[in-house]
């Protein structure tokens, strides 16, 4: 083999690994879109699938701040369920029950408590950070319980069916036809705008700054970025995206209380998620989402010393390969394109 | 009628200093094992946890052993042996085995990765704990039970075992701070604290110290089990109770100071125990609300000098 | 201990009864074929019979198909974190009932029922909810010890059209609120009505001496349904006391001697309590080592399950519901399924079913089967799920505890309010001196909602 032709397959090969994650994606994308279609697929598993893109949202979103920002939050649940909270109330007191409406009000609602919250917090890091995202969001976990009479208490709230573009899909198609052919569809296209506007997000100068802020913060404040206020934006950003994944969780549960909206240990998940994931990938905590509900689901029908298994995996995947799924795919994928080279 | 309002005091006092006695128990140990071993275990108050269950069952097996022989007073003195000598040394047992197999991997990570790994500990301990003693709730009561209750100022009846278990406290408080301020190994674990290589380099065993205060602020919690038990039932899922109590003290005393954690234990039992019989309907959120509030105007704690 | 200014209770007889509430005995031509299979069943639980010959015989006779592939069951209640002290035993008390009945041949002497159990404590209740009704495909769905979840899951049963039986939720806004015109979803036990009104009608009926009136109730849900329900009760009654102190300390609490300070200050006659689990026995030690019960009658509502967990805890005297009568000992003149399902209960898990929900889970497994027999005992074909839930509707049959009905018109079942005082003299902690109030006198006619029954006394 001559020598020239040998550079024009490395670069031939080189762009084909290049567009990988480009042709991956495309595939991701028609599979979710097609998904209700897909012959083996049943009611369940358009439900399944959908609360794991809703959950998917809040972990990308709970990664913008411990993966990109290195702030571990133990309040997301605050976002989460004050978003679903709004869309709750919203549906309890008032005649309005379309989505397009209820998703803006989630939307502001996890926006404004990112707003304050973050504006208190953002000035500690590490586990003042932590500590006191979960003290602050515990207090919102409180008013919902205590507020009993407004808030439904520990009984929360039904979510009942929204119309979506003024249409009433239930009294129409019936509820599995709503969930399987609009809301299912509402939520992956939610999940799929998310993500990419997240990316954006991202992969734009604000998110270059807040990596920069993440790998030495004194360095970055030497060259005269804001430090503070971008943990702040990035906590803004963190919580409107999380409230979206809450409105969607709502939405699709037809049920929501404090205990699993705006409990701190819903932010834990989060949390546990993102690392299942790999918190250095922008998309391991996708993975992650989709790992986690399928570990415990099944591990739930398998014993009832569930919680064990679900803390040993947490352990273990931190000690073991802390990049997570998205590490455990990156080797892969290496090892993979090396033996491709390693046919030159 | 002022008389009156004074007398209603003693009791909440009582309530507030014994539960103080149990929030230092439980946060001394995060803390100095944060502070000086750099080693952030929120599966910390699980040995509380795991402490008010061994009590329960040695507690069980004393009485059912020693309960037709010995008099009230002999039977009360072995009991207290067995919750004080005992119960901590399975759990330092335990906590050691633990230490050897699964905190060891976790020592060298991140801070935010060892509280994630350490929640995955609580929750395998919790599951550990419901396999051995059920999810039904667990007591222990023969020791406050013969230790019996005195009448109060005021007439009202107030349990013994609350204020036995405030004053063995203090004592346990006193050696401690006599060991850091004063022992050679006290001085070296604080020497640690500040910088564990240059000790290294003295030739000092560091490995053995870490081991030492590692095993002390177990034991320390197990006794606050043990003193907890008597008076109260042990259930699972309590542990992430005892697991925010535990954050409270370390964020409110400030890191690795034992100073502060005697005032954060002071300060949060008399903000509860006054604050939930004056505002009941604050006492859900009291703990929160304090942690809160001290973290807004004193982030490093009270007594705490680490930067945030 | 025993010095409290009021001791005895004092029934009216008329309101209040004595003993304990009895088994049906009239039985018109309805009943009878709605009882036939019932008494197969509890035949076959006695082992007193030769069932699976009866059940045999009747399906021969009737013609039906039986399907010959097992009845598929799930249950769902809590057997990790707190409320374990409820879902463990009536996870115990459900495997050993369908175990009786697979042993007998099943459901009409044939069918097999292939059991499966689930953990209630999950974040994600819809999802556990959906999967059993879709993807798994059980055929009928008890469980949900907890009012979140059964509100949760209420709405979802109805809308997959899935048969569900609540077994031990007591929350009112079930029937009242989330599910206004249940189809499919059922409840075998009686809402809290029971417990919340049964207490005030004691307190109007039996312990007439009472003044001053506190409550200790947790703060979530389940606590504060039973105070709203005691407090309008009162008002409703129209009944002459005070009440001077409401507490709701949090739910899952290690620390109760404030609320007990609170209350020797205030020094009620009487407390209105619906704790249970953890709280219960953290809240008994801590009031009895502060001699709160010196001087108070407390009624606990749901707490007979401590009877079990923490018996050194309970004092002699104290007042004590099991969400209706379902207590193992104390009280005269049980039936025999009562001391067969005492027995039957001891003898193979080696403890007493003290927590009422073991009898609760006894009555939600067959009040399915007997819906079924009676359903193929009168029609002669196996029944659809549409002729279950017509079935369903209007069933009685007698259970270790009395005589369990759904009203005809209501998914609800309603069950006599039973009281007695707690007594350690005899072998089994006891509840002695046992009063009850008929099932009509503390739950709302079919057609209104327990608040605006309590609105229109």
């Amino acid at each position: 083999m001559s020598q020239d032709t040998k550079t024009e397959l490395r670069g031939v090969i080189r762009q084909r690994v290049t567009t990988l994650p480009g042709l991956a994606t495309a595939a991701f994308v028609m599979l979710a879109l097609s998904f209700p279609y897909l012959p083996s697929t049943g009611q369940f598993e358009v439900f399944l699938v959908a609360q794991i893109f809703a959950f998917a949202i809040a972990a990308v979103a709970f990664n913008v701040l411990l993966g990109y920002t290195g702030l571990l939050s133990f309040g997301h649940a605050a976002f989460f369920g004050g978003a679903a909270y709004a869309v709750g109330f919203v549906l309890r007191y008032t005649a309005i029950s379309e989505l397009f409406i209820l998703l803006p009000i989630g939307i502001v609602t996890a926006a404004a408590l990112a707003v304050v919250i973050g504006y208190i917090s953002v000035r500690y890091t590490e586990v003042y950070y932590s500590l006191l995202m979960l003290a602050l969001s515990f207090l919102i976990y409180v008013l919902m319980v205590k507020l009993y009479t407004i808030t439904g208490g520990t009984d929360g709230l039904p979510i009942s069916a929204p119309t979506v573009g003024g249409v009433d899909y239930v009294a129409l198609w019936g509820y599995s036809g709503f969930l399987q052919g609009i809301l299912y569809y509402v939520i992956a296209i939610s999940f799929l705008i998310s993500i990419g506007l997240m990316w954006i997000f991202m992969n734009s100068p604000f998110g270059l700054t807040l990596k920069t802020i993440r790998d030495n913060p004194e360095r970055a404040r030497a060259i005269g970025i804001p430090v503070i206020k971008y943990r702040w934006y990035a906590t803004i950003v963190s919580g409107v995206f999380t409230g979206v994944g809450g409105v969607m969780y709502a939405v699709l549960n037809s049920h929501i209380t404090p205990d699993t909206v705006l409990h701190w240990s819903r932010s834990g998940e989060f949390a546990f998620m993102a690392v299942l994931g790999g918190v250095g990938s922008f998309v391991g905590p996708i993975a992650g989402a989709g790992a986690f509900i399928m570990i415990r689901s099944q591990a739930q029908q398998l014993t009832e010393y569930w919680h064990f298994v679900m803390g040993a995996a947490l352990f273990l995947i931190i000690v073991l390969e802390p990049a997570g799924i998205a590490g455990i795919a990156k080797r892969s994928y290496r090892k993979a394109t090396e033996s491709i080279r390693g046919d030159d | 009628m002022v008389i009156e309002l004074i007398t209603q005091q003693i009791p909440l006092v009582l309530n507030a200093l014994f539960l103080a006695s149990v929030l230092f128990l439980l946060g001394t140990g995060l803390s100095i094992i944060y502070g000086m071993l750099n080693f952030l275990n929120l599966a910390h108050a699980a040995f509380l946890v795991l402490g008010a269950y061994v009590a329960s069952t040695v507690v069980t097996q004393i009485v059912g052993v020693f309960g037709d022989t010995l008099g009230t007073s002999g039977l009360f003195i072995i009991l207290v042996l067995g919750l004080l000598i005992i119960v901590p040394f399975i759990i330092a047992m335990v906590g050691l085995t633990m230490e050897q197999t699964i905190f060891k991997p976790i020592y060298g990570l991140e801070d935010d990765y060892q509280l994630l790994a350490t929640f995955g500990v609580i929750l395998m301990m919790e599951d550990g704990m419901k396999f051995i003693w059920g999810g039904q709730p667990v007591t222990a009561s023969a020791p406050s039970e013969l230790l019996g209750s005195i009448s109060l100022l005021g007439g009202s009846t107030y349990p013994l075992w609350p204020i036995f278990g405030t004053v063995l406290t203090m004592v346990i408080g006193i050696v401690l701070y006599y060991f850091f301020e004063e022992t050679r190994l006290g001085k070296i674990t604080l020497a640690m604290a500040e910088d564990d290589e240059i000790v290294g380099v003295t030739g000092i065993n560091t490995r053995l110290v870490h081991l030492q205060v590692y095993v002390i602020g177990i034991t320390l919690a197990a006794l606050g089990g043990a003193l907890f038990i008597p008076n109260a039932s042990m259930t699972s899922g309590l542990a992430l109770q005892f697991v925010i109590l535990a954050f409270a003290v370390l964020v409110i005393g400030g890191l690795g100071s034992l100073k502060g954690a005697i005032a954060a234990s002071l300060l949060i039992g008399f903000t509860r125990s006054f604050g939930s019989y004056y505002i009941p309907q604050l006492e859900l959120a009291i703990v929160f609300i304090l942690m809160a509030a001290v973290m807004l105007i004193k982030p490093t704690g009270l007594f705490g000098d680490i930067k945030a | 201990m025993l010095s409290r200014s009021v001791t005895s209770i004092r029934p009216d007889g008329d309101i209040v009864k004595r003993g304990v509430p009895p088994a049906e005995s009239r039985v018109d031509r309805r009943t009878f074929l709605k009882g036939a299979g019932a008494a197969t069943i509890a035949a076959s639980f006695a082992g007193c019979n030769n069932p699976a010959g009866d059940g045999d015989d009747s399906s021969v006779e009737a013609g039906g198909d039986i399907p010959t592939e097992p009845l598929e069951m799930a249950t769902v209640a809590f057997t990790s974190g707190s409320a374990s002290v409820f879902g463990t035993p009536m996870m115990q008390s459900a495997r050993m009932v369908v175990d009786k009945i697979n042993e007998a041949g099943g459901i009409l002497g044939e069918r097999e029922i292939s059991l499966d159990e689930y953990d209630e404590n999950t974040e994600e209740v819809a999802q556990l909810y959906r999967r059993l009704a879709t993807q798994d495909d059980y055929d009928i769905i008890i469980g949900f010890v907890s009012s979140a979840n059964a509100l949760t899951v209420g709405p979802i049963a109805e809308e997959l059209q899935q048969p569900t039986i609540i077994w031990d939720t007591g929350t009112t806004e079930l029937f009242d609120d989330a599910v206004t015109d249940p189809q499919y979803l059922f409840r075998t036990c009686a809402s809290s009505s029971t417990d919340a009104v049964g207490a005030a009608l004691v307190l109007e009926n039996a312990l007439t001496d009472i003044e001053t009136v506190a409550g200790v109730n947790q703060d979530y849900a389940y606590g504060r349904n039973n105070w709203n329900l005691f407090s309008q009760a009162v008002e409703a009654f129209d009944i002459d006391v005070d009440i001077v102190e409401a507490r709701f300390p949090p739910f899952g609490n290690e620390d109760f001697s404030s609320t007990v300070s609170a209350l020797n200050d205030s020094n009620p006659d009487f407390i209105f309590s619906s704790l249970w689990g953890g709280d219960l026995v953290n809240f008994m030690t801590q009031a009895n080592d502060r001699g709160l019960f010196d001087d108070t009658l407390p009624c606990f509502s749901g707490g007979t399950h401590i009877f079990r967990d923490a018996p050194d805890q309970v004092p002699d005297g104290l007042l004590f519901g099991a969400r209706g009568p379902h207590v193992p000992y104390g009280g005269f003149g049980w039936n025999s399924l009562h001391d067969n399902f005492v027995s039957s209960f001891e003898s193979r898990y080696g403890e007493s079913p003290y927590a009422h929900g073991a009898f609760h889970a006894w009555q939600g497994i067959y009040a399915y089967v007997n819906a079924i027999e009676n359903a193929f005992n009168a029609s002669g074909v196996y029944p659809d799920n549409d002729a279950l839930v017509k079935s369903l509707e209007g069933l009685g049959f007698d259970t270790p505890s009395g005589f369990l009905n759904i009203p005809e018109g209501s998914h609800n079942a309603i069950e006599p309010s039973f009281w007695g005082l707690s007594d350690s003299s005899g072998e089994n902690l006891a509840l002695t001196d046992s009063i009850w109030i008929a099932k009509e006198q503390v739950n709302p006619p079919v057609e209104q909602t327990t608040e605006e029954w309590l609105g229109n006394i």
